[in-house]
């Protein structure tokens, strides 16, 4: 579901006088930054636990329907070139509730920066919102992303870098415990990367562009989302918590995740219609400056792109098993092509009389080499590139989630 | 001039003008630099498999290897399956990582991998080595179609092919050769399907079989000009008319060969009555049985030269110039494996049809087996098979407009690429400079292509392809697959496997080959070159492992890491 350009966290912080969002998430995020963890799960708690204001939750279901939506309608799904994925998923994308933006039916912008300089925005962008801090005084340029509020993608590292001495609030631990159902046994990155090559690859299409791929974890999110609508956090912890290399070694995230995981919920609460009338107004006015003003990062790496990028362990281990599996299934067709066709000379040489055989009136050599020979060629081609595909999506998928 | 030639005139100045302006309506979409080069990487996957293919089969496919089935039988078929082969490589180790290396050409990538000057100055060096080397045959190739189909001099063709390469290079760059070559291959194919399927229906009421223990014969009365020196072997008793020097004697009147191996001196004319048998050149199985059965020859040697085919063939392909830079044209890795498929299939097919008008030459065609131009068999069946006749004259010149797009095809995107490498290495400059580059890369190997006698293309191709092999598939398998590459270590390499192939082309182009698997190695290269250069490589890579360059792991990610991950950057754009 919140798949590709998901890095860019929604850097959306709360004013002031920003509606209902509680000022307890502020203050938790302001005490303890480098906890983001805690304050997340804790904040989205909060949420829940806030008077009877289930607008985190019910923002959040809304969203997630709203990207499945525009992922089955979209422009080429998760396969879809950078360019395209982009447009349709960020640059195109208009708050709802916004009265002064363009609706969703609106044109869209082509891409203002193109697909280059992916990794200096995301650099910039760092930088900035670590000088910044997580809130406050620099709303304009937080507004920024309004697109992007995949909270889902983001969190989970977050969330995740700080389990132990998370004090799950009163009624965090069902819910938690509830997501953890969905997902039993959490599959492990590099197992999921070592098996796809040995994917048997039927001849059906590869994944379909709008379908989620089919392993437990993706398609378990988005259900349990929409189902039980649990807060952002708690989704997401299962789902990486077991995963041994994100527990072990994942560096603590980068202080941009910080106030986006934060952040995102409480306006997207004041964003949703329960939460509050009187204060829609501020936030669609702030949202016009968002969309226009930074509209031209088109993405940016997630956190895991980062470590891989970086060269830390994870990122290692990733990179290796990506080319490993890579190199190991385009080995194993090439010796598979290699010796189909080198035992056939030697074949020829020391059998003279199969050189004689007639198989529906050709000579065997002659079907053999003049006509049966180009289709299997063709054959193994089209089977390792949806292999290969699968190796990448699979890669690709991982280090998003 | 005949009226067969100046239908097959008209068909290729037609190709030559419909190639020039499908070279111009592109030339009005082409912008930019990037256009120019690499057709702003926007070009669909079924279009750039066209344009692969069509730029791939070049005269040695459509012609040569028609000829080479012809002459030798089922062990020819080895050649089109080694070059298909090729593209299976290329979708293992190469397409998609090297589309994502951003690079543009190989030096670029082996710059932007190892980050060597020294090293990008030698890919340069081989880039337009073996870029002038293929271009020869192509060129000369020209020459021979129009000799054969016309009685105009050869150095006409091969200057009229260069000028229509050079105007639609320069016309339009990347993006209109993109349009060009993607008409050129559906050309190409119809150019054999048709014939293909005429002389099937032939070939099918005629019921003759090649499960003969004779050689082939003669269908009609045939003149044969003999425009070498040739040496031919007579398994039967043949007579006919002769005019010229057989065996270092004047010969005038009826001649009867016995059994044996006669040599026919260059313009001797040599009339064969309908029935008689065909002498054939020495080394090609004489009885039609022969032919149809694999492994004519003497067993080791020959073995040795069918595997050394199929390594040239197989890690050739992703050698060749031409060849990589069409991947820079995809927009993604992705896309640039998508396209490697489709091309197998093109490619594929292509080579069928090939295989199977080349075996009925054999039939219609077997006075080519006395000259020795089997090259021309494609371009003579169709009047061969229909007589003289309208029919056969307008087929006649389908297959030449056919021929002609072969030789265009492969000409200007050998000459583009060439041209992308004069132009980003020796040349840095603006958009005049790379018409002057197209201008000099076409240039270069003319005067060559004039003086050098025509080889066979079935010797000269698969000689280009063992150096390609021999240098840049190491390169570029190892340089994407193995992190221990050094610079040093590829440098190591390409000397040993461009050196050793280099010295067996020259070997095999200028002095009289020895008998014996010496003789194969020389002329078939790959089986010892490729290993050689991939070992150097590994070894003196290894040895110096200190030079392993320091953002290696980055490097290598992004050439695996699909797009969607933001990491590929294209060098060209970047450097803009």
């Amino acid at each position: 579901m919140t798949t590709f350009t998901d890095g860019v966290p929604p850097l959306v912080t709360p004013e002031p006088g920003d509606g209902p969002a509680p000022s307890g998430h502020g203050v938790a995020q302001g005490d303890k930054p480098p906890h983001h963890a805690e304050t997340s799960a804790e904040h989205c708690d909060n949420d829940d636990a806030d008077d009877g204001m289930d607008t985190g939750s019910g923002w959040l279901r809304d969203e997630i329907q709203r990207r499945i939506a525009a992922g089955h309608s979209g422009t080429g799904g998760r396969h879809a070139r950078r360019e395209s994925v982009d447009s349709s998923t960020s640059l195109g994308y208009v708050p709802r509730h916004s009265v002064a933006t363009p609706g969703p039916g609106a044109p869209r912008p082509g891409p203002v920066g193109g697909p280059v300089g992916l990794r200096p925005t995301g650099l910039l962008r760092r930088e900035r919102t670590g000088a910044e801090g997580p809130f406050l005084p620099i709303a304009p340029a937080a507004w920024s992303r309004p697109a992007r509020p995949d909270t889902a993608g983001t969190a989970p590292p977050s969330v995740d870098a700080d389990p132990p001495d998370t004090p799950p609030a009163p009624p965090a631990p069902d819910l938690r415990a509830e997501a953890a159902l969905e997902h039993p046994v959490p599959p492990a990155p590099d197992l999921r990367a070592d098996a796809a090559p040995e994917y048997p690859v039927p001849p059906a299409p590869v994944l379909p562009v709008t379908a989620p791929p089919a392993y437990p974890l993706r398609g378990a999110v988005p259900t349990a989302l929409v189902g039980t609508v649990p807060p952002i956090g708690s989704v997401s912890v299962p789902a990486l918590s077991g995963d041994p290399l994100f527990t072990a070694r994942t560096p603590a995230p980068g202080s941009r995740e910080r106030g986006s995981s934060l952040a995102v919920p409480e306006q997207r609460g004041v964003d949703e219609p329960h939460g509050g009338p009187e204060s829609q107004d501020d936030v669609e006015s702030r949202r016009v400056r968002v969309v226009l003003a930074e509209r031209k990062g088109v993405a940016r790496p997630v956190r895991t792109v980062v470590d891989i990028q970086e060269g830390t362990g994870v990122g290692e281990l990733l990179r290796r098993n990506l080319i490993g599996s890579q190199l190991a299934v385009a080995l194993r067709f090439a010796v598979g092509a290699g010796l189909t066709l080198g035992v056939l000379p030697l074949l020829f040489a020391m059998f003279p009389e199969l050189g004689r055989m007639e198989v529906l009136g050709l000579r065997l050599p002659w079907l053999l080499l003049g006509v049966l020979v180009y289709p299997f060629l063709f054959g193994l081609g089209l089977w390792h590139a949806r292999t290969a595909e699968r190796v990448e999506q699979n890669f690709a998928d991982h280090v998003q989630d | 001039m005949s009226t067969p030639a100046l239908v097959a005139l008209v068909a290729i100045a037609l190709v030559g003008i419909v190639s020039a302006v499908i070279g111009s309506i592109g030339v009005r979409i082409a912008r930019s630099t990037s256009d120019f080069l690499v057709a702003s990487r926007t070009v669909g996957s079924v279009a750039n498999a066209s344009a692969i293919s069509g730029e791939y089969l070049s005269a040695a496919s459509f012609l040569g290897i028609a000829g080479l089935i012809l002459r030798e039988g089922a062990d020819a078929l080895w050649y089109p399956i080694a070059f298909v082969a090729g593209y299976l490589a290329l979708v293992l180790f190469v397409a998609a990582p090297l589309r994502r290396s951003g690079a543009y050409t190989v030096p670029d990538f082996a710059e932007a991998r190892l980050g060597s000057p020294a090293l990008r100055r030698m890919c340069t060096t081989f880039v337009l080595a073996i870029g002038w080397l293929y271009l020869l045959p192509q060129l000369q190739g020209a020459g021979l179609a129009l000799t054969t189909l016309t009685s105009l001099p050869s150095w006409s063709g091969v200057a009229a092919a260069s000028v229509l390469v050079v105007l639609t290079v320069i016309g339009g760059g990347m993006r209109s050769i993109t349009f060009v070559q993607a008409f050129q291959y559906w050309l190409k194919l119809t150019a054999l399907i048709v014939p293909a399927i005429v002389v099937l229906g032939l070939f099918m009421s005629d019921a003759r079989s090649f499960d003969r223990p004779a050689p082939p014969n003669f269908p009609h009365d045939t003149t044969v000009q003999v425009r070498t020196d040739v040496v031919l072997e007579v398994t039967a008793t043949v007579r006919f008319e002769a005019a010229g020097e057989i065996d270092d004697q004047p010969a005038h009147g009826r001649v009867t060969w016995e059994p044996g191996q006669h040599e026919v001196a260059a313009k001797t004319t040599l009339t064969f009555a309908a029935g008689s048998a065909v002498p054939t050149v020495v080394g090609a199985p004489t009885t039609d049985r022969a032919w149809l059965e694999p492994m004519s020859g003497d067993a080791p040697d020959q073995l040795l030269e069918i595997y050394s085919i199929l390594v040239a063939g197989f890690l050739g392909t992703m050698g060749m110039p031409h060849v990589l830079v069409r991947f820079y044209t995809n927009p993604d890795g992705r896309a640039a494996r998508r396209t490697t498929v489709v091309v197998l299939a093109m490619i594929g097919f292509f080579y069928m049809l090939v295989t199977f008008v080349g075996a009925l030459s054999r039939l219609y065609t077997p006075e080519l087996l006395v000259s020795g131009q089997t090259d021309a068999a494609v371009l003579l069946v169709p009047t061969a098979a229909l007589g003289n006749g309208w029919t056969g004259w307008l087929l006649g010149g389908l297959v030449a407009a056919g021929a002609a797009a072969a030789f265009l095809a492969t000409s200007s995107g050998l000459v583009v690429s060439l041209a992308g490498v004069l132009f980003t290495d020796l040349l840095r400059g603006r958009l005049r400079d790379f018409r002057l580059a197209a201008l000099v890369a076409s240039i270069v190997p003319l005067p060559v292509a004039l003086s050098v006698t025509r080889l066979d293309f079935a010797l000269t191709v698969p000689l280009v392809f063992a150096v390609a092999a021999s240098t840049f598939c190491p390169l570029l398998v190892l340089g994407i697959w193995w992190r221990g590459l050094t610079a040093p270590g590829a440098i190591a390499g390409l000397l040993v496997g461009g050196g050793l192939s280099g010295i067996a082309v020259a070997i095999t182009m200028f002095a009289v080959l020895p008998s014996g698997w010496l003789g194969v190695l020389l002329y078939r290269p790959a089986a010892i070159t490729v290993p050689a250069a991939f070992l150097t490589m590994v070894v003196v890579s290894k040895l110096t492992r200190a030079e392993i360059p320091p953002g290696v792991d980055g490097t290598l990610l992004r050439l695996h890491a699909p797009e969607r991950l933001g990491l590929t950057h294209d060098r060209l754009d970047r450097e803009a």
